[in-house]
Formats: structure tokens, sequence, C-alpha cells
């Protein structure tokens, strides 16, 4: 039973308001990654968790208890960090059982100890080495490891995988998703990867300028996006947003305009009225090349040949660059001009104040079982 | 292109050893003055070969106790060494890792203080010391090299723990270390280098502080410095015996930094390349 609920938490650091109220409830056993820009506040409120930094006002609950004043030690934390942060001087041993030592356990447990954990995270050859002696990865493995053999109630880790390169980057995710499925801890991840909040979390926290934008499953933030920040931000190559204008309100469908003459339909609740301004936003994935349906044309200015599919930057009407998702082996050039067909249902509508403007049908975030077999 | 730079770095070479040599030359004209009788000693053509005696040697030591001087010295030296990281250490810890406002306003006052001539003070000092009893007293001699020594020593410990990275100190913060703690398992290690080669240099510093000495001690305190210059003399021939007397008293000194080039130099160096 660990849960970490923060009520109303604000960090001003002279005169800067950093933190401007966050509301989270994080349930026992969670992975929750908060992903946001650099500068959103993400790192400062995970250091909040830890005790590393102040907090202002609002209060930190850690298993219902109020930990606002209460010393980092002492919350049931342990902490990995950016940078790993290993004691230099001290073997990998010493390094995991520091906090052993410092709790004053004797020598031949703490040594049972830490070996129990190298054995966890492959580290066991390792044991005697200095972390000067090892690579990237291993430094990490060590720092999770740090944090293993404490029994914390609660992980918190701060970009713990953003000094690796990007292959061990994968293999270390798949580690930590495997040791989270193993131990069932609590786990606060912060990350400016989208690709790391996806695949790693149960819940993502968006954050931006020191406020939540919106909170919810990977799927579901993929899927519905409570604004245009967070359509922007999840999803990879990122969501197209081309500026329109509202040309029909029904019930049940909305009509705009694109720049150039296209118009696009799109099933959602009728909140605009004709001739408002709004956005519209399609992901890559959604987009088609269709030489008989075509919405709007385009001539390719950049082709990105990734093998199981090509990205096509192609300039449309209005001077926008739609990046259109194709097959791979599409044969494309650039210049070319191609047709594309935006389907109404796949895309997402912002209001003025960017906003999603919610559809009249949800879409389903992942296909039910009995259809996967 | 890879000639040229060769003739640069022997270019740079050849001045290194002249700069060196120009350095080295008054020391082994010292030493070598020491083994010359006094009449050989202010022979005009100087001689650089000549038949080599103790007796300036034997001299030194039957006018003055050396052994006296040097266990001053070194007493004095280590003594003040460390006093000054006693107080050094908690107070480069603070700036360093909970800096205010004032904190580089401070550091520099302290290194202001190093900026005034000692001789401004003598008489206070003086009088100070008389009127507490800590004239011709090592551990007044003690109390002043730390004194003056404090600013060097707390802003170089400074610089040191400021290269510590502070996530190695939130890191030990989480695994549960008090600031004690934190300060001799973590922080003292990591910046051993630094603290080792700050001590190496106050006591050098500390070993041929001159001005001090001479004027706040006699004889029971008094350290080598003080031993050297009671063998100038307005008058007479005492070259020789001055020669050997101050190889008697930079030996030690001169060892010591020997053996600890390696350390003195690394520490110095510290953090300059990552």
């Amino acid at each position: 039973m660990s849960t970490v609920v923060l009520k109303d938490i604000h960090k001003t650091y002279t005169d800067t308001e950093i933190i401007k109220g966050i509301d989270l409830d994080i349930k026992d056993g969670e992975f929750v990654v908060f992903v946001g820009p650099s500068g959103c506040g993400k790192s400062t409120l995970l250091r909040m968790i830890a005790g590393l930094e102040d907090i202002t006002s609002g209060d930190l609950m850690i298993d219902g208890e109020r930990m606002n004043n209460v010393p980092p030690d002492e919350r049931g934390l342990a902490m990995v960090f950016q940078t790993y942060a290993l004691y230099p001087h001290m073997t990998v041993a010493e390094n995991m059982a520091f906090s052993l030592r410092l709790a004053g356990v004797p020598k031949a447990k703490r040594y049972e100890r830490a070996k129990e954990v190298g054995r966890i995270l492959q580290l066991e050859p390792l044991l005697d080495r200095k972390p000067g002696a090892l690579s990237g990865g291993q430094r990490q493995r060590v720092a999770i490891g740090r944090a293993l053999v404490r029994n914390p109630k609660v992980f918190l880790l701060d970009e713990p995988l953003s000094n690796l390169d990007a292959t061990l980057r994968g293999d270390m995710r798949l580690e930590l998703a495997n040791l989270h499925n193993s131990l069932g801890s609590t786990m606060i991840y912060v990350t400016h990867d989208q690709i790391e909040a996806m695949t790693l979390a149960n819940k993502i926290v968006v954050l931006q300028g020191g406020v939540i934008e919106q909170i919810g499953e990977p799927m579901e933030l993929y899927h519905h996006p409570r604004n245009r920040f967070v359509a922007g931000f999840i999803g990879s190559p990122k969501m197209n947003f081309l500026s329109v204008k509202t040309i029909s309100v029904q019930d049940s469908q909305t009509t705009l305009r694109l720049p150039g003459d296209a118009s696009v339909t799109v099933p959602v609740q009728p909140t605009l009225s004709v001739g408002d301004r709004a956005t519209l936003g399609i992901r890559p994935e959604s987009l088609r090349v269709d030489a008989i349906n075509p919405t709007l044309m385009g001539e390719i200015l950049v082709v990105e040949h990734l093998g199981d599919v090509t990205y096509l930057y192609v300039k449309v009407a209005g001077g926008d660059t739609l990046i259109v998702e194709t097959e791979g082996n599409r044969p494309v050039a650039v210049g070319d001009r191609v047709p594309i067909y935006i389907d109404g249902n796949l895309c997402h509508l912002f209001d003025a104040d960017d906003n999603a403007i919610p559809k009249i049908q949800q879409q389903h975030l992942t296909l039910e079982k009995t259809n996967e077999r | 292109m890879a000639n040229t730079q060769k003739r640069g770095s022997w270019l740079i070479g050849l001045l290194a050893w002249l700069v060196a040599c120009i350095l080295f030359f008054p020391i082994f004209w010292m030493f070598i003055t020491s083994f010359k009788t006094e009449v050989a000693a202010v022979a005009t053509p100087p001689q650089l070969f000549f038949t080599p005696t103790l007796e300036n040697y034997i001299d030194v030591q039957a006018r003055a106790d050396y052994f006296n001087y040097a266990w001053n010295s070194v007493i004095v030296s280590l003594g003040a060494t460390v006093f000054a990281l006693l107080l050094a250490v908690p107070a480069a810890y603070a700036m360093a890792f909970f800096p205010t406002k004032r904190t580089k306003s401070t550091l520099l006052w302290m290194l202001s203080t190093k900026m005034l001539p000692s001789v401004g003070v003598l008489v206070p000092i003086y009088i100070l010391g008389r009127e507490s009893g800590l004239l011709d007293t090592r551990i007044g001699l003690i109390i002043i090299y730390t004194l003056i020594n404090l600013p060097i020593v707390v802003w170089m410990i400074y610089s040191f723990f400021k290269e510590v990275p502070k996530e190695i100190l939130e890191a030990d913060r989480m695994d549960g270390a008090t600031t004690y703690q934190e300060v001799v398992y973590v922080l003292l290690p990591l910046a051993l280098p630094g603290i080792a080669s700050t001590a190496l240099l106050s006591v050098i510093l500390s070993w041929n502080e001159a001005f001090w000495s001479l004027n706040l001690t006699t004889f029971d305190a008094a350290p080598l410095t003080a031993f050297i210059a009671s063998f100038s003399s307005p008058q007479g021939l005492f070259w020789a015996k001055l020669s050997a007397a101050s190889t008697l008293a930079i030996a030690p000194i001169l060892l010591f930094g020997w053996f600890s080039q390696k350390q003195l130099v690394r520490g110095l160096t510290f953090g300059a390349v990552k």
C-alpha cells in the first residue's frame, strides 16, 4: 500500500511561481510519468515529492500521512537521478548498500543485500568495481540498484534514461517496465520523451508552465487530448495543425473550410458557430495519399524513409506543412505533387482557446479482447 | 603543419627548462655555497669548483640549536594547517552548498584581508600577544598563521567543494545521511585531493612565513625562518654560514614538497580538465 496524493501544491522561487497548484492522486502500484517540455516544472515537482525542494504551499501525502516537513530519507522513497549520482569513491556494492550503512546495518548483512539486488539487476560480477569502471548502462543499473536496496514505498526516477544512447535506452526501458511488473511498487518517472511516457506509464501527467494539462492513460491521451498542447505533445511525429473556418454547424457534424478551398466535416458536438476560427488537428498516420478522393493537393518538401513507413513533409495551400505517413515502398520524390485525403472522422478539432471540442462518439482506446483472436 | 607544431613544442620545452633553471639557480648556488669556506664564498670571480667542507654546518649547529627551530617549524606549520582546515571545511561547506546572497561578498572580503600589509597591524597584534602572554609561544604563532592562511584555505576548499556534483549530495540525503555523515563519508573523500593540496599549501606557507615569526618570537617558539635570520650579521664573513643555515631550513619543506609534488599539482589543477 503506497499512495501519493498532491493537494494544491505550489512552489515559488523568489517571486517566480514554478508550480501553480497541482492536484494529483497516485494509486498503489501505479507507474506515473510526468511529461512536458523543459522548464514545465516536472523535475521540480518530483524533487518536492522527494523532499529535496521545499513545498511553498499545499499538502503532500504519502500513504495518507502529510510529508511536507519530513526529511527525504524518512519519506520511504528512493530516487534515481539523471546523472546517476553514484558515489565515485565507493564500489558498486558499497554504493548500493550505502543507505544500509547509514542505517547501521552490519557489514555482512549489507553485502548480502547488495548481492541480492545485484543478482536482480545482473550486476553480480561488478559488485567490487568502482563506478568509473562501468559503462553508462551499468551505472544506470547501479543507480536503480541503490534505490531497490532500500525497499522503498515509492520509486522516483528523474529522466533516468536521458544520458544513454538510443539502443541502450530502449533496452533499459524494457528492463524498467519488467522491474515495475515484478516489484509492483509505485513509480513516479519524469521525462521529456513522450515515447518513454507512452511505453512505460499507466498514467501520464502532461505538464506545462507549472500546471497539469491533462492526466490519463497513454491511449486516452493519444485519442482524446483535452487541448492542442497535449495533442501536439503526445504522438510521434507530432500532430498536424491547420487553421480552419467554420462554415456549417449541425447537431452531429461541423464542416470546416481549410486553407485553399477544401472542406472537411468532423463529427463533433455543435459548440462552434458559423464563421468561428478553429484549429483542425490530424495525426500523420491518419492522413492518406489518395488520388481518387483527394481533399487537397500538396508538394513534397522532404521524404523520410524509415523502412516500414515513409514520412512525407507536404506543403499545402495556405503555406502549412503536413506530415503524412505512407507505406514504406511508395515511390515518391521531393517536388512531386501528391493528393491527400483527410478523413473527418479521424480529425480533432480545437476551438479558438485551443481546447478540444468533444467528439460525438468516443474512439475505442483498444480493441475488445474478443476481437483480438 | 605537424612540423611547425613539433618545433613549437620544442621551443616551449626549451623555454620551460630555461625558466626552471633561472628559478632553481639561487637555490643551487646557496646549496654549493654552504659547502665553501667563508673566503671562497665571497671570492671573485665566483668559484664553481672548490674543496667542499662541512665546517659551516658544524659552526651553525654549535651556535644555534637547529633541531629546536626545526621542531618549532614542524609543530607550528602542522598546527596552523590543522586549525585552518577545521575552520575552513565547515565554512566552505556552508558557502558552497547553502549559499546566501552575501556568500560571494563574504568570500571576497576574506580575500581582501590578505591585501592589508601585515606591518599595518603589527603593533596591535604585538600588544595583544603581549597582554595575552602568547608572545614567543607556539600556540600564539599557530593562531596567527591559522588566521593569515584561512582566507586562502577557505577559498581553495570552497572551489573544490563546488566541483562536487550537487546530485551526489542529494543522493546521500535520500539515502539518509546526516550532515556529519554526508561530510565525512561522501564530501571529504570526494574532495580529498583538493583538501590534501590545500593542506600542503598551508604547510608550505606557514613554514616559509617570516614576518610574524621574526616579530613575535625570540627563542622558545622561533621557527626556522628566525634561525636563518639569526645568521645574518652586519659585519664579518657570514655568507657560507648563512647558506648552510638556509639550506638546513629549506631542506625539509623542499623534500616534503618534492615527495608530494604529484598530489600538489593534481590538487591545484583539480577540475580544470573534466
